[in-house]
């Protein structure tokens, strides 16, 4: 049998690419490294500090063990709520504190909640780190909590509520489906909570979630930027030192029952075009699946090279837009896959070329070239995350706060690297099985108030 | 993904510019080279991360756009990686996403922006596959009527993101006809009409490298240095005219437009008035300005909107310096029975802060402020590369970036007042409001001359 050039060439491109990304992979590894020092306060505190003094800056990074799965049904939406009154003051440290007083130490500081975890950051100019070590550590126990401040607040919170959920298509699929896909776990509701529970929220509420949850043995402070570690240390001991240990009890888990059939949700309302999304259960985030999982996701669903771009919006033209992700929680993962389609476009037809794409994935193993190129795109994602210090900062407390080992950042790729075709292939049927989807679908409403 | 709900959004838009260095702190050194051709090229070598980025402006953008076509700068800039004389769109995407490499072409009123980014280990690919996509893209039909579909269908959405559709009705509201009159992403009846010439004429005539500017960031030597020179060289100039453009239009009042939209619970207020061009002398304390108005915690705005009354999470002062004078104003949202305070309260807050002026307290912290914040927005060498690109464009010299510290004290709380004075108007307002028209109309009609449109308009 005669072979043809192209085909000379394109071995020869394949065996070199693979060795080339190898020893990218390798490589990367090395460029990527930061030193980092670990270690605990007697009172349960988690302290990171990485040094780096290219800019004369730090970031401080407080995050917090606690989310929106400690809360428990009739007060969902509490721990993102308490987040908001972390800014109203102390008695040392008032309400402007995070106004024009920070703003006059050059600093920039903000907060986020999510299901698992709550953090706050402060950037600012390395000289003034005691004082943002004092500021964190105060309001980590000293916080006032004035029901004059809480009620103006809730109305701030209520319209991010209306913001995010309310007259937000996508806010309100991500709603629906944690709604749908969990029963007994709290991923049932969104951080935002509900408005009925945001009403409800007491004094006595606040208080409480403060006590257990903003106590140091429930959090990790990191420190990056331009300092002397031992200088650092001292400073922590210092401001955190005194702060007494509390025990926390975390609501009771129920862990769900596996999915055996295909659930669905439809939401009606005023759209210009249908949205569909379907949710799978995935385990976890310690389970290893997850590298495999990662990968298959930016196979499926990433890029203009991505399996679902080509079948949704390119050929059949169906789709404005399709992406597939996939995350581990602490007590369970999702992954998602969804679909903008375009006006007057039919959900079910995406819905069919969803599962035909996914079906592939668990009937044949996807090629070494696709797995390849999803290796190369998460070796990007690395890098652009590291480049600044506050970047790296939130990188070190995401990670120790989620795995409790911040060296997964460097492990990571190596973990990567080693899935197979074989192993994409496996977590494709164990977890994206029919009947283990979660569908919610948009239809847009008609003036006569039915759907179309 | 991860689905944060956060405290407040941070604005990303309109302060590209801001910043100077702290006093240890100084801008890393750059290298500028011009090519034979016209192109400007700025060296910023990194090597403290593997991975490379060639960031490109041309200088001409959605101002460009000939009347009846607005959209053409976006839709060219778009269509780039959708096919070259070597290969189709599928191909390009294919062998970028292979390695990880990320192309984006975008078009804002004043400018184009192409660039292509990278890890090191590909950056040879990388720029075979930049000056490809760039030289010799196709513009075939089959793409052209595909991207058409896609950009309708995003106009067409857009309607149901009430911040980005107010955003998007905005420009129209306050520029007209002007060039600046409509949003780079163009109007669904422009996009209609664009045919495959008015596309080819638009990169024919703006893609040139004698009016272009690109900034080379990363780890890279010597060797694939010259590889960029000899690759951009190849580039052949067109020698094009750009059209200068129309001072801003000259309405008087305050006028209202109520975008109707039944089913909303929040509405959203575009509050919108004549801004100032980027090269104007009182730039920094027209920033400065701003941020003591309206930019997150601690400003005005944010202290009696939001953390006095509990009307928003969200509110800033916003502008957007160009070429020739820009837009101004204030944005924010709330529940629908609360329109008429949030708006009355934000126009209070804002007449009060021009007929006051700032205070000592007030220059003194936003000086410490925007002393601080320097170094962190100039970390990344990509970061001063996009500056840099932008200070060329306006014809600022990078001076700005390297007497930054000494022009921030030389600013005063006279200086700044007398900029606000100069630049802020109070009595010419434009105020754009997208809410359920009964609940809006009652409160908005006792505060201007109002005008009422149903959103549908606009989607056609």
């Amino acid at each position: 049998m005669r072979i043809s050039l192209p085909w000379l060439v394109l071995i020869f491109m394949a065996a070199h690419s693979i060795q080339g990304s190898a020893l990218a992979s390798a490589e990367l590894e090395k460029a990527i490294q930061f030193n980092v020092e670990k270690y605990q306060l007697k009172n349960g505190l988690t302290v990171l500090l990485q040094n780096d003094s290219s800019i004369p800056a730090v970031s401080v990074q407080q995050w917090f063990h606690v989310g929106s799965k400690d809360e428990v049904p009739g007060r969902t939406g509490l721990a993102h709520f308490f987040e908001h009154m972390m800014f109203k003051g102390t008695k040392k440290f008032g309400p402007d504190t995070w106004g024009q007083f920070l703003n006059s130490k050059g600093a920039e500081l903000n907060a986020f909640t999510s299901e698992d975890y709550t953090g706050y950051y402060i950037n600012a100019p390395a000289e003034h780190l005691a004082l943002l070590l004092e500021i964190e550590s105060d309001r980590m126990r000293n916080l006032n909590l004035d029901p004059k401040d809480v009620s103006s607040e809730r109305e701030v919170v209520k319209e991010e509520r209306r913001m995010r959920t309310e007259d937000n298509i996508e806010g309100g699929i991500r709603e629906k489906m944690g709604d749908m896909m969990f029963t007994t776990l709290p991923y049932h509701w969104q951080p935002i909570g509900s408005m009925a529970d945001l009403n409800a929220a007491s004094m006595d509420d606040l208080h409480k979630f403060y006590k257990t949850y903003y106590s140091p043995g429930n959090a990790v402070l990191v420190v990056a930027g331009a300092f002397k570690v031992e200088d650092a240390k001292k400073l922590v001991e210092k401001f955190y030192g005194g702060i007494p240990k509390e025990e926390i009890i975390r609501p009771k888990i129920t862990q769900e029952e596996p999915q055996k059939e295909e659930r669905h949700a439809s939401i009606e309302r005023e759209a210009q075009a249908p949205t569909v999304m379907i949710g799978y259960r995935l385990p976890d985030l310690n389970s290893k699946d997850h590298y495999a999982l990662d990968l298959l996701s930016i196979i499926l669903g990433r890029g203009n090279s991505s399996r679902l771009y080509r079948q949704l919006v390119y050929k059949s033209e169906m789709s404005l837009g399709a992406s597939a992700s996939s995350w581990g929680q602490a007590l369970a993962g999702e992954f998602s896959v969804g679909t903008s389609l375009k006006p007057k476009g039919d959900p079910q037809k995406a819905i069919k070329i969803i599962e035909e794409q996914i079906k592939a994935l668990r009937d044949k193993p996807v090629t070494a070239k696709e797995l390849e190129k999803a290796q190369n795109i998460v070796m990007t994602d690395y890098v652009g995350g590291l480049k600044t210090i506050a970047g790296r900062a939130h990188q070190l407390a995401s990670y120790e706060i989620q795995y409790g080992d911040y060296h997964r950042i460097f492990n990571d790729l190596k973990e990567y690297g080693a899935v197979t075709v074989e192993d994409v292939q496996r977590v494709a049927k164990a977890y994206l099985q029919p009947t283990a989807r979660n569908i919610v679908i948009v239809h847009p409403r008609n003036k006569a108030g039915g759907a179309t | 993904m991860k689905f944060l709900v956060t405290l407040v959004l941070l604005a990303s838009a309109s302060s590209v510019l801001a910043a100077t260095p702290a006093v240890d702190f100084k801008i890393r050194s750059y290298k500028t080279q011009e090519l034979k051709n016209g192109l400007t090229i700025m060296w910023l070598p990194d090597d403290s991360l593997p991975y490379i980025s060639m960031s490109m402006m041309l200088k001409s953008g959605a101002s460009e756009d000939p009347p009846g076509k607005e959209g053409v700068a976006t839709f060219t800039a778009a269509m780039l990686e959708k096919g070259t004389a070597k290969r189709s769109a599928t191909q390009i995407a294919d062998d970028l996403e292979q390695y990880g490499i990320d192309f984006s072409g975008s078009a804002d009123p004043d400018y184009t922006r192409v660039g292509i980014t990278s890890l090191s280990f590909h950056r040879d690919n990388a720029l075979k596959q930049f000056t490809e996509i760039l030289f010799s893209p196709s513009f075939t039909n089959a793409e052209i009527e595909r991207m058409r579909k896609n950009m309708l269908g995003g106009l067409q959405k857009l309607a149901d993101s009430p911040e980005s559709f107010a955003s998007y009705l905005m420009p129209r509201y306050l520029f007209g006809k002007h060039p600046y009159g409509h949003q780079p992403s163009g109007t669904p009846k422009s996009i209609k009409g664009i045919k495959r010439n008015d596309l080819q004429s638009f990169y024919n005539a703006n893609y040139s490298p004698d009016r272009a500017v690109m900034a080379v960031v990363g780890k890279y030597d010597e060797a694939w240095k010259q590889q960029v020179v000899k690759a951009m060289e190849a580039w052949k100039s067109k020698g094009s005219v750009h059209k200068e453009l129309p001072e801003f239009p000259a309405w008087q009042g305050r006028e209202i437009l109520l975008v109707d939209r039944g089913d909303l619970k929040q509405a959203q207020i575009q509050i919108g008035f004549k801004g100032v061009p980027r090269n104007i002398t009182e730039y920094l304390e027209v920033r400065a300005a701003l941020k003591i108005l309206g930019e997150s915690f601690g400003s005005r705005l944010f202290e009696e909107i939001r953390v006095k009354r509990g009307l928003t999470y969200h509110i800033r002062a916003w502008f957007d310096p160009r070429m020739q004078t820009g837009p101004m104003g204030i944005y924010t949202f709330t529940r629908v029975d609360k329109i008429g305070e949030t708006v009355t309260e934000t126009l209070n807050t804002y007449k009060k802060f021009v007929a006051e002026g700032v205070t000592d307290k007030e220059v003194e912290v936003v000086k410490a402020l925007m002393r601080g914040q320097f170094p962190r927005t100039f970390e990344t060498p990509e970061a001063l590369g996009s500056n840099l690109l932008m200070l060329n464009l306006y014809g600022v010299s990078p001076d700005y970036l390297t007497n930054y510290f000494a022009n921030l004290d030389a600013m005063t709380k006279d200086s700044i007042n007398k900029a606000i004075k100069k630049y802020f108007d109070t009595e010419n307002l434009r105020i754009l409001v997208y809410a359920p028209k009964e609940k809006a109309e009652p409160s908005l009609k006792a505060l201007g001359k109002l005008e009422i449109k149903n959103y549908k308009d606009f989607l056609q």
